[in-house]
C-alpha cells in the first residue's frame, strides 16, 4: 500500500486537471507527477526514513512531500516563519539525514548548517549548482542539474509506516513529534471522500501552512478526487475574497479566526461567494455568529464544524450545521457534533471511568496515532487501556467535552479548565455574555495567574473600541454572571495577536496583562 | 490634495514600523511593493489598512480588492485619491 496510490490513480484518470495552483503557475496531474518522479529519483537513493522539507508552499514542497511518500520516506515539514531554533530542534529531533530546500529558502537553510556536524543530503530541486552558496563539504549537495531522471517507482509500505511526523508544542517546551501513518491518512481522507463528494471539477483552498496538521485535510481530499488545489498566497492569506472568487473555489477549509478577519474587513458581503459548496472549520471553537456570517456570504455551502487533535489526523468530530433550522451552540459557540462514523469517541473523568455526560475526550481508531515519536514516557501516559473496553488503545486529548442531546460541546483544555475560589469556570460563558454587552464579536477569557488549575483572576480581551466605561460592563455583567466569574479587568486591544496557525496566541495576551 | 502628499502621509504612518525595522523613510521604495520589501505582512498589511481608513476617513473594500493590487505606497496613493 502507499498513500501516494491516491494522487496516482488520479494523475491516470484526469492526467490533464489542474492538480495544483501555486505562485500564480499551474501544474496539471500530469507535469506535478513529473517533478515528483525525478524529485522521487533521487530520494529512492538516499540513506534514511525522514526527508526535512525546508520551504514555503512552493510546487516544491508539494512536489517534495508527495515524492517522499513514494519513495517509501516520511516527510517532515519545516516552515521558514519559524524561528531558526525551532527548525533545528525539529530536524534533529526528528532524525532527518536529507533536506529538501526551494529556491526562497535557501538562504534559511543556510543559517542552520553550523548546526549540523553529521553530514546531510541537501537537495534543491530548482536551484542551479552555480546558485547555490558555499556549504560545508561534509555535507552532500544535489542540485537541479542532477535530477534528471524520472522514476515511477511506488515503493510498496507497511500499513503502519510512517506519511509524516509533524512536530507541535509540548508542555515541557521540546517539540513533541506526533507520526501519522499512511493508514491514518488513508482512513480520514477515505470516509470524508464520500461525505464532500469531491468531483475532478472541484477547487480545493489551501490556506494553512504544512507544519499545521489542518493542511492535510486539502491535500489528500483534492489529489482524491483528481479535483485542484489552490494555494492562497501568503500575502493574500488574510484578505482572500478576491482569489476566491478570481478560482472560483468550490472548497474552503481554514481556522475561524480568519473569517472574523474578513468580516472586520467587509470581506463577508452577503452573496459573496457563492461559488463555495463545502467549508470546513477546524482548530479552534467557532462562534455561531461567525458561521452565520459566513452562511449569508457563501450563500450556496454547507459548513461543517470538525474537532480533532493533531494525534488523530485533522479531525475526528463533525457537525453539519442546519441552513433553515436553529443551530446547536452553547454560550454562543458552535457544537462539534459526533464522531466519525469509522471511529471511536468517549469521555472519561478524571479517574479514566468513562461516563455519558461530560468529561475528557478519549478517542479510538484508524486514524489515531501510535503514540508519540520516540517518547514513551508520554506515549504511555496519553495511549492508555480504558476500564470496561478491553484490550483497545484509546489516545486521551487533554480536552474537555460534554453531551447534550446526544451532541458533544466542547468545553475547554483540561489544563485550563480553572477553578476560581472552588467553582469550575467556563470561559465561553464569559465571553459569550460580555460579546453580547460589548456588541464585538470577537472576545477572549484567560485566567491568570494559574497554579495547579486554580486560577486567581480572570481577564478579558476584547477587539476594537468600546463605547462604553468599563465599570458600566462589569455592572450589566454581574447582574448576568456569578461573581466569581466576572473579569478582574477587561482589556481593549485593536488586534488579536495570532500564532503561527493563525490561532489566538494566549502567550502574548498573558504579556499584556503583566 | 496631491499624490506627493498622500504618500508622505502614508509613509508618516509606516513611520513606527520602519523604526522598529530600522529602515529609513527614504529608504522605502515607494514604486515597490512593501511585502517585498518586507516591512508589511498579510496581518499588518489589514492593521496598516485600518490607520488608512482612519486618517483618510475612507473605507477599503476588500471584497473586491486584493492586497497584492495596492501593495506599493504608489498604488496606495491612487486608491486614497480615487476613493475621496
Amino acid at each position: 500500500m502507499n498513500l501516494y496510490s491516491i494522487f496516482n490513480n488520479s494523475k491516470q484518470n484526469y492526467p490533464d486537471n489542474i492538480a495544483l495552483m501555486v505562485d500564480n503557475t499551474s501544474y496539471s496531474y500530469k507535469k506535478l507527477g513529473e517533478i515528483i518522479n525525478k524529485i522521487s529519483d533521487r530520494l529512492l537513493n538516499t540513506e534514511g526514513n525522514q526527508i526535512a522539507l525546508m520551504a514555503h508552499k512552493s510546487v516544491i514542497a508539494y512536489a517534495g512531500l508527495l515524492a517522499a511518500l513514494k519513495s517509501g520516506k516520511t516527510y517532515v515539514p519545516l516552515n521558514p516563519k519559524f524561528p531558526k531554533s525551532r527548525n533545528i530542534k525539529i530536524i534533529s529531533l526528528s532524525e532527518s539525514r536529507v533536506v529538501l530546500v526551494d529556491n526562497r529558502c535557501i538562504n534559511n537553510l543556510v543559517e542552520l548548517l553550523p548546526e549540523f556536524e553529521q553530514s546531510l543530503t541537501l537537495i534543491f530541486p530548482e536551484t542551479a549548482k552555480e546558485d547555490i552558496p558555499e556549504i560545508a563539504s561534509h555535507h552532500t549537495i544535489i542540485s537541479k542539474e542532477d535530477l534528471i531522471n524520472e522514476n515511477n517507482t511506488i515503493v510498496d509500505v507497511d500499513k503502519d509506516h510512517l506519511a509524516y511526523l509533524l512536530f507541535t508544542s509540548g508542555s515541557t517546551g521540546v517539540p513533541k513529534g506526533v507520526p501519522i501513518s499512511h493508514t491514518n491518512v488513508l482512513s480520514y481522507v477515505n470516509y470524508l471522500i464520500d461525505r464532500y463528494d469531491v468531483k475532478p471539477t472541484d477547487r480545493f483552498s489551501h490556506v494553512p501552512d504544512l507544519t499545521f496538521d489542518l493542511s492535510v485535510h486539502d491535500l489528500y481530499l483534492s489529489f482524491k478526487g483528481g479535483a485542484g488545489l489552490y494555494c492562497v498566497p501568503d500575502n493574500v492569506v488574510m484578505a482572500p475574497a478576491k482569489f476566491i472568487n478570481t478560482h472560483q473555489l468550490t472548497f474552503w477549509c481554514s481556522v475561524p479566526s480568519l473569517i472574523q478577519i474578513m468580516g472586520r474587513f467587509k470581506m463577508l458581503k452577503p452573496g459573496n461567494f457563492p461559488s463555495i459548496r463545502w467549508s470546513v472549520y477546524c482548530g479552534e471553537p467557532l462562534p455561531k455568529a461567525v458561521a452565520e456570517q459566513w452562511q449569508k456570504a457563501a450563500s450556496n455551502t454547507e459548513i461543517d464544524n470538525v474537532y480533532g487533535p493533531t494525534e488523530t489526523t485533522v479531525s475526528i468530530t463533525h457537525y453539519q450545521l442546519p441552513r433553515n433550522e436553529e443551530i446547536k451552540e452553547n454560550n454562543g459557540v458552535v457544537c462539534i457534533g459526533s464522531v466519525f462514523d469509522t471511529q471511536e469517541l468517549c469521555l472519561v473523568d478524571e479517574n479514566d471511568i468513562p461516563n455519558e455526560v461530560e468529561g475528557e475526550i478519549c478517542l479510538s481508531g484508524s486514524q489515531v496515532a501510535k503514540g508519540y515519536w520516540k517518547d514513551e514516557d508520554t506515549t504511555k501516559k496519553q495511549f492508555v487501556k480504558l476500564k470496561g473496553k478491553g484490550d483497545k488503545i484509546w489516545y486521551k486529548t487533554g480536552d474537555i467535552a460534554k453531551y447534550e442531546d446526544g451532541l458533544l460541546f466542547y468545553v475547554a483544555r483540561k489544563d485550563f479548565q480553572v477553578k476560581i475560589r472552588g467553582y469550575r469556570i467556563e470561559l465561553d460563558e464569559i465571553n459569550d455574555a460580555i460579546a453580547k454587552i460589548t456588541e464585538k464579536t470577537m472576545v477572549y477569557t484567560i485566567p491568570y495567574p494559574v497554579v495547579n488549575g486554580i486560577a486567581d483572576n480572570l481577564y478579558t480581551f476584547v477587539e476594537g473600541n468600546s463605547e462604553q466605561a468599563k465599570k458600566d460592563i462589569l455592572l450589566k455583567l454581574s447582574k448576568i454572571l456569578p461573581n466569581y466569574m466576572l473579569p478582574k479587568d477587561i482589556l481593549f486591544i485593536p488586534e488579536f495577536p495570532l500564532n503561527m496557525n493563525g490561532k489566538v496566541d494566549r502567550k502574548k495576551l498573558i504579556e499584556k496583562i503583566i | 490634495m496631491s499624490t506627493i502628499t498622500h504618500k508622505d502621509s502614508l509613509l508618516e504612518l509606516l513611520a513606527t514600523r520602519l523604526e522598529l525595522l530600522e529602515i529609513k523613510k527614504e529608504e522605502v521604495d515607494t514604486t515597490k511593493s512593501l511585502f517585498e520589501q518586507g516591512i508589511l505582512d498579510s496581518l499588518s498589511f489589514l492593521e496598516f489598512a485600518v490607520e488608512i481608513e482612519a486618517k483618510f476617513d475612507m473605507e477599503l473594500d476588500f471584497s473586491e480588492l486584493d492586497p497584492t493590487e495596492f501593495n506599493s505606497i504608489e498604488k496606495l496613493s491612487k486608491i486614497i485619491e480615487n476613493g475621496n
